[in-house]
C-alpha cells in the first residue's frame, strides 16, 4: 500500500511539474476567455460601413430609408441604372442600389452591385429595410395601422413543468449537458491517452522490470492511473477557480449585464414564470434553476468512474505496444471509438432524453459517462442513475481485472509485435 | 548454507519450454554464474527467482522458507539485461523513488545514496537528468539503485555491457566487496572470461535445460583433455613415446596429450632419463569458453519454436 502511494505520488508530481502542465492549465482558461472576448469584438466591429448610391425609380424611399448601421445611402436621381453602376465607384461609393419602379406592384427585386462581395449582415440589412418599408406601404395602402397588426399577432409562451411544479428548462438543459458532455469526452480521451503514453514510455525505457521487480505490475498500473486522476482533477479544480475568478471579476466590469441575470433569476423562482422579451435573460434564468450539485456531483462520479473504466484499457493497450506511434493509434483504435460513438449518442440524445437510445446508451459503461452527462439536466429516473452508476463501478472493476492481466505480461515483452488474439491469451493465463 | 534453492523449476510458454525442470542452489556469500547462451532461458528463470514470474511447476526456496516475491522483494536486488531509467527525472529523485519502492525510509534512502554516490564519485549528478547520462554512466547509476538497500541476493543479468574497462572494474571491485560482506551475488552472462575471473560456482543452461553444474574449478577438471605444456633448455633427443602425442610442437616446448593410463610423472621420467632440463611442466585447462563453446555447439543457434503439452 505504502509502494502504491509513491507509485501514485511520482505520476502525480513529474507530471504537474511539467511546463506542458503548468502552461496549459493557465494559458487554456484565458484563451478561452481570450477568444470569447475577441468574438465579441468582431461581431461589433463586424458592421461594415457602406456608402451606397441609390436609384429609386419608384421615388418612395428617399427619406424612409435611412442611414444607420454606418450605411450611409445617397439618393441619385434624373440617372439610367447603366450610368450609376458605371460612375458609382469612382463618386467613392462601394454599393450601388437599384429598386425598380414597379417594385409594389410586381415584386420586382431591386439589384445591387458592389466591387466586392458584401458581408452577411449587409444583406440582411438592406432585404430587411427595404420588405419593412414595402410592408408599411401595403399596410398604409390599405388602411392598417402598426397597433391592429400587433394585436393580430401572437406570442404566447407555454410553460413547461414536471409533476412538482418545478419548470424544466430546454435550453438550460441542453446547455449544461451539452457542455458536461463534450468536456466529459475530451477528459476521457485525453486523460486515457496520457495512461497510455505512461505505460509506453516505462516499456520502451525498459524501466518497466527494474520496477516490477520492487512492486506487482498491478501497483504500477494503478499506481499511475491514480496518479494521473489526480493530475485531471487538479486541472479541473483550478479551471474551476479560475472561472469563479473570471465570473466575480466580469460581475465588476460588466455589472449590468450580471444585475439583469439577478433579476431575471428572482423574477423566474418568485412567479415561476418568465415571460421575458430576452432569450438571455430566460437562459440565465434557468440556468440559475438547474441542479447544479446534482450535476456537479454526477460530473465528478462519472468522470472519475469512466476515466478508471477506460484508464486501465488504455494501459492494457500501452503495455502491449512498442515504440511505434502507427500502431499506437491502430491498437487504441478500438477503445476510442466507443468514446465517439458515446458522445455521437450524447448529442442524438437531445431529441429526446428519455428514448430507448439515450437510456440504453447511459446504462453501458462504455458510453454512460458522455450520455449521462447528456440527459443529467433534463431529469433523470433515480433509478436510472443508480443503475447506471452501479453497472459503472462493476464495468471498471472489470475491466482493471482484465486490463492488469494483458498488462503484466505486456509490460515484458520487448520488441515484438503484439495482435490483439496474443492478448485475449494472455487472459487465459 | 543455501540461501537459495530451487526445486524443478519449470515455465512454458505457448510455443516454448523456456524453463525446463532446473534445479539448482546457490550457497550463501558465494558469486554465482548462471551461463548460457542467447534464449536458453536465464532471463526467463531469473524473472522467477524475482518474483516477476510465477513458476509453472516447482519451489523456490529462499533464505530457508518458500519464496513470497511481496515480502521478499526487499531482499532482492536485481539490474536486468533490459534496463533503463525514466529519461525525465533527476537522478538523486529517480535514486531516492527506486530505493523507496524497495522499501527504505526517505532517510535511509537519502544516507545509503549519498554515501554510494561519494563512493563512485557521483555527487555531481544529484540533480542532473537522467537523459544528460553517458551509457556508461546510467548503467553505474543502476548498479547503486540495484546494491543500495543491501540485499541479501543481487542478480546481476550482464552487468558489464557496455562499460569501460576502468568503470567494469570499478563495478567489479565492488562486487568482491559486497560478497564479503555476505551478499550473495547471481550473475548472469555469456561473457566467459569474467565468469572465469569472478565466480565460485556456475550453471549452464541451454534449451531451458541445466547441462552443466559445479564449481570452476571442478568443471574444468571434468572437461580436461590431459594437455601438459612442457618446456625445455634445448630440444630433447628423443620425443617420441607411447606415454603421450605431442600436439603442437614449438621452439623449445611442446604440447602434448598423456595417453590413457599414464601419469604425468611417467613423461617426466620420461624426459628427466634424456638429461635435459626441463624448465617448466603445467596443465592446460580448457577455458569456460571452450567448455560453453564445446558444450552448446552443435545445437542450433537459435531455439526452434515447438510444440508445448502443458
Amino acid at each position: 500500500m505504502q509502494k502504491i502511494w509513491l507509485i501514485i505520488q511520482r505520476e502525480y508530481l513529474t507530471r504537474v511539474r511539467k511546463k506542458m502542465f503548468i502552461v496549459t492549465t493557465l494559458v487554456f482558461p484565458l484563451l478561452f476567455f481570450g477568444v470569447m472576448l475577441l468574438m465579441g469584438v468582431m461581431a461589433a466591429k463586424s458592421k461594415e460601413s457602406q456608402n451606397i448610391m441609390v436609384l429609386d425609380q419608384s421615388n418612395y424611399f428617399e427619406g424612409k430609408l435611412k442611414n444607420q448601421d454606418s450605411k450611409n445611402f445617397s439618393f441619385e436621381k434624373n440617372k439610367s441604372w447603366d450610368e450609376v453602376v458605371s460612375t458609382y465607384e469612382k463618386a467613392g461609393y462601394s454599393g450601388a442600389l437599384l429598386i425598380p419602379s414597379t417594385i409594389f406592384e410586381t415584386g420586382n427585386k431591386p439589384e445591387f452591385k458592389s466591387p466586392k462581395k458584401v458581408g452577411l449582415a449587409t444583406e440582411e440589412f438592406l432585404k430587411d429595410e427595404i420588405n419593412d418599408l414595402v410592408e408599411a406601404k401595403h399596410m398604409a395602402d390599405r388602411g392598417i395601422t402598426k397597433t391592429q397588426l400587433d394585436s393580430l399577432k401572437s406570442n404566447i409562451k407555454i410553460i413547461f413543468s414536471d409533476n412538482e411544479g418545478k419548470r424544466s428548462s430546454t435550453i438550460g438543459s441542453f446547455g449544461i449537458g451539452y457542455m458536461a458532455g463534450i468536456i466529459m469526452y475530451i477528459t476521457l480521451l485525453i486523460y486515457g491517452m496520457m495512461v497510455m503514453r505512461g505505460v509506453m514510455e516505462e516499456k520502451t525505457n525498459r524501466i518497466a522490470e527494474i520496477i516490477i521487480s520492487s512492486v506487482k505490475p498491478f501497483q504500477l498500473m494503478m499506481g499511475k492511473i491514480i496518479g494521473i486522476a489526480g493530475v485531471g482533477l487538479t486541472q479541473f479544480i483550478i479551471w474551476i477557480l479560475f472561472m469563479l475568478l473570471l465570473t466575480t471579476l466580469g460581475a465588476s466590469f460588466f455589472p449590468d449585464l450580471f444585475a439583469q441575470a439577478q433579476e431575471a433569476r428572482k423574477m423566474g423562482m418568485t412567479t415561476g414564470t418568465a415571460d421575458d422579451n430576452q432569450m438571455m435573460q430566460a437562459v440565465i434564468s434557468e440556468l440559475g434553476q438547474m441542479p447544479w450539485g446534482l450535476i456537479i456531483g454526477t460530473f465528478i462520479f462519472y468522470f472519475i468512474g469512466g476515466y478508471l473504466f477506460y484508464a486501465s484499457l488504455f494501459a492494457a493497450v500501452g503495455s502491449a505496444i512498442n515504440d511505434d506511434p502507427n500502431e499506437a493509434q491502430s491498437m487504441s483504435l478500438p477503445i476510442t471509438l466507443p468514446i465517439i460513438i458515446g458522445f455521437f449518442i450524447m448529442i442524438n440524445s437531445f431529441n429526446d432524453p428519455n428514448g430507448t437510445l439515450a437510456v440504453v446508451g447511459s446504462m453501458i459503461p462504455f458510453t454512460s459517462p458522455i450520455v449521462m452527462m447528456g440527459r443529467i439536466g433534463f431529469g433523470v429516473p433515480w433509478w436510472q442513475l443508480a443503475l447506471s452508476m452501479s453497472f459503472l463501478v462493476i464495468g471498471f472493476i472489470f475491466t482493471t481485472w482484465l486490463s492488469a492481466k494483458i498488462y503484466r505480461t505486456g509490460i515484458l515483452l520487448y520488441g515484438k509485435k503484439v495482435t490483439w488474439k496474443e492478448m485475449i491469451k494472455w487472459l487465459r493465463r | 548454507m543455501a540461501l537459495l534453492e530451487i526445486q524443478n523449476l519449470k515455465k512454458y510458454y505457448a510455443t516454448q519450454k523456456a524453463v525446463d525442470d532446473i534445479s539448482m542452489s546457490v550457497d550463501e556469500g558465494s558469486i554465482f554464474g548462471l551461463l548460457g547462451p542467447n534464449g536458453a532461458g536465464k532471463t526467463t528463470l531469473i524473472r522467477m527467482i524475482t518474483g516477476i514470474f510465477y513458476p509453472d511447476y516447482g519451489n523456490i526456496i529462499f533464505n530457508g522458507k518458500n519464496f513470497d516475491p511481496v515480502k521478499d522483494v526487499g531482499l532482492i536486488g536485481y539490474m536486468p539485461e533490459e534496463r533503463g531509467l525514466y529519461k525525465k527525472m533527476k537522478i538523486g529523485e529517480q535514486a531516492m523513488y527506486l530505493a523507496q519502492l524497495k522499501g527504505l525510509s526517505k532517510k535511509e534512502a537519502f544516507d545509503k545514496i549519498k554515501e554510494w554516490f561519494v563512493k563512485l564519485e557521483m555527487e555531481s549528478w544529484w540533480n542532473k537528468k537522467v537523459e544528460d547520462l553517458s551509457k556508461g554512466m546510467s548503467q553505474k547509476l543502476q548498479f547503486v539503485t540495484t546494491v543500495l538497500h543491501e540485499p541479501k541476493l543481487i542478480i546481476l543479468d550482464e552487468p558489464f555491457s557496455g562499460l569501460d574497462p576502468v568503470n567494469s572494474n570499478i563495478i567489479k571491485e565492488e562486487i568482491y566487496k559486497l560478497a564479503k560482506k555476505g551478499s550473495t551475488i547471481i550473475f548472469s552472462t555469456h561473457r566467459m572470461e569474467q565468469v572465469e575471473e569472478i565466480c565460485d560456482h556456475i550453471v549452464l543452461m541451454n534449451k531451458g535445460k541445466k547441462i552443466l553444474d559445479g564449481t570452476v574449478n571442478q568443471v574444468k577438471q571434468d572437461f580436461k583433455e590431459n594437455l601438459f605444456r612442457i618446456s625445455f633448455d634445448e630440444k630433447p633427443i628423443q620425443i617420441n613415446s607411447n606415454i603421450f602425442s605431442v600436439i603442437k610442437t614449438y621452439d623449445h616446448s611442446y604440447i602434448v596429450k598423456i595417453n590413457e593410463h599414464f601419469k604425468p610423472n611417467d613423461l617426466l621420467t620420461h624426459f628427466i632419463n634424456q638429461q635435459v632440463n626441463i624448465q617448466a611442466f603445467n596443465e592446460i585447462l580448457p577455458s569456460l569458453n571452450d567448455i560453453f563453446i564445446k558444450l552448446v555447439e552443435g545445437t542450433p543457434a537459435a531455439r526452434k519454436f515447438e510444440k508445448v503439452d502443458a
